[in-house]
């Protein structure tokens, strides 16, 4: 247990520390506001000013930023294990009396934990703006409800991949890969019929939750009639709370496979 | 003889990562043009269009990609930077390498399209000629992107991050930037994603030059050799 808290303490520090954690969020929010002053009457910054519930204003009006969330964390969090190895650290760590997959999960807990902390202060800075704005507390419940049920399970499951994929190929194929994957796992559209994960319980865009919890109206929910379709049930709650038990159990499960590959690597 | 075993040895540096990434996106892209035209019998617009996007869409982000990770991965920049060679110069060597990758392969299905018939298919296509600029100007665009946020930031993971949070911006945001002349001119995907027909000309010597100015800038900021040492390691 102390492995496991001192190495996530010691990664949350020294992540924090980075300049890249805080560009890498900052720059899609920065995107997120240009694309809101851009847009026209119906979807841009004239429709979000008139806005007065704080659910809409939390869910709606960062719909562009919240679904690139998962590709921002793939990109930050993929050289966070072999980075070690390249290093010359993992051997080092290696001949501690530390249990390895300890030291696996806290790496793992405390760089989700980092790369949140940007994003978490961006939720709140918007929430805590419309709560004065507007005078509505709830909208800070909101902000927290979105960040908890959408973006730790998304930052959970692409911070696995992200452990995961730089064992199998190089870091720069990986960061190119996780735009792919995710590109195909949420922004591909549903009736194009290419097999994909997109408006399915384990899409990346996270259309089950926001659709269902949130009421968003980006979310595509639903069978469509395409292929993987027994991944598109009804939009109900129980569909909603599958879909995040099957991200998380996913982000689970995509983790053990890193630590496996990672302790056979090092024998 | 030394030229070229110079460039062989760039080749072997920038590693099978940077060779295979564009493979892998163009074999993507051409898996759905593929399948959509013989399994899900679609029509012959659509696998066009799949076509296209693989040069205009798929192939600049991987040379994007590619250009981002150029600085700030090298093991013993230390010693780069004591040789009489300028470790700018090795660094703009490897970038030759993984764009010219990219225009290989990008040449080679543009010419498979040309032939095929399948290029003027897609009713938005130019002329064969001219239209080689749909893959070359945001190829150049994104790969000048990826060198210059490289050299300002000296970590590939927020090169890597700006060349695909404005990839995914312009993808996404294609409604809001058709609305003003000079986000056209800088649209990145201006022939698969819809613009101005008038405008396309303009478009694509815009990212041209954007292209050339930002890999000339990234140029001018890897002079300094402090500037690389100063950074974060990878």
């Amino acid at each position: 247990m102390t492995a496991l808290a001192a190495t996530a303490r010691y990664e949350l520090r020294m992540q924090l520390r980075k300049p890249a954690i805080w560009i890498a969020t900052g720059l899609p929010f920065g995107l997120w506001a240009l694309f809101a002053v851009l847009g026209n009457d119906s979807t841009g910054l004239q429709r979000h000013l008139r806005e007065t519930s704080p659910k809409v204003w939390i869910v709606e009006a960062l719909g562009w930023f919240t679904p690139a969330l998962p590709m921002v964390f793939g990109i930050v969090l993929a050289d966070r294990l072999v980075r070690d190895r390249k290093l010359g650290v993992a051997k080092l760590l290696d001949v501690t009396p530390t249990n390895r997959s300890a030291r696996l999960v806290g790496k793992y807990l405390g760089a989700c934990a980092a790369t949140a902390v940007p994003v978490a202060l961006v939720y709140l800075g918007v929430a805590a703006a419309f709560m004065v704005w507007r005078e509505q507390p709830a909208a800070l419940w909101w902000g927290l409800a979105t960040f908890a049920v959408i973006v730790l399970p998304l930052l959970l499951l692409t911070g696995s991949l992200s452990f995961l994929g730089p064992q199998l190929m190089p870091t720069p194929l990986f960061r190119v890969l996780i735009v792919g994957l995710w590109f195909w796992a949420g922004v591909t559209e549903v009736e194009s019929e290419f097999p994909s994960f997109a408006g399915t319980l384990l899409s990346l865009t996270m259309d089950y939750p926001l659709g269902v919890l949130f009421d968003s109206p980006n979310a595509t929910t639903g069978p469509a009639g395409v292929a993987l379709d027994f991944l598109r049930p009804q939009p109900t709650t129980g569909a909603a709370l599958l879909a995040l038990a099957l991200i998380l159990g996913l982000a689970a499960a995509i983790l053990a496979a890193a630590g496996a590959l990672n302790a056979r690597t090092s024998e | 003889m030394r030229p070229l075993s110079l460039w062989r040895h760039e080749v072997r540096r920038a590693g099978w990562a940077a060779l295979l990434t564009p493979l892998v996106a163009a074999v993507g892209l051409a898996v759905v043009a593929v399948d959509g035209a013989i399994r899900l019998d679609q029509s012959s617009r659509s696998t066009a269009l799949a076509l296209q996007s693989l040069l205009e869409l798929a192939l600049p982000l991987a040379a994007g990609m590619g250009a981002a990770n150029l600085v700030g991965r090298d093991p013993a920049v230390e010693l780069q930077l004591t040789l009489p060679t300028a470790y700018r110069a090795t660094i703009l060597r490897r970038l030759l390498v993984t764009a010219g990758w990219v225009a290989v392969i990008a040449l080679t299905t543009a010419a498979f399209m040309v032939a095929s018939g399948w290029w003027h298919r897609w009713p938005e296509a130019h002329p064969a000629l001219a239209g080689q600029l749909t893959w070359l100007a945001p190829t150049l665009c994104l790969s000048g992107l990826g060198l210059l946020a490289g050299a300002l930031s000296g970590s590939p993971a927020v090169a890597s991050i700006v060349v695909a949070s404005v990839w995914v911006f312009e993808y996404a945001a294609v409604g809001p930037l058709q609305e003003h002349r000079w986000s056209r001119l800088l649209y990145l995907f201006a022939t698969t994603r819809g613009t101005v027909d008038q405008d396309w000309t303009a478009n694509r010597l815009t990212l041209l030059a954007a292209g050339v100015a930002m890999t000339s800038a990234g140029w001018l900021l890897l002079r300094r050799p402090s500037r690389l040492l100063t950074k974060e390691a990878e």
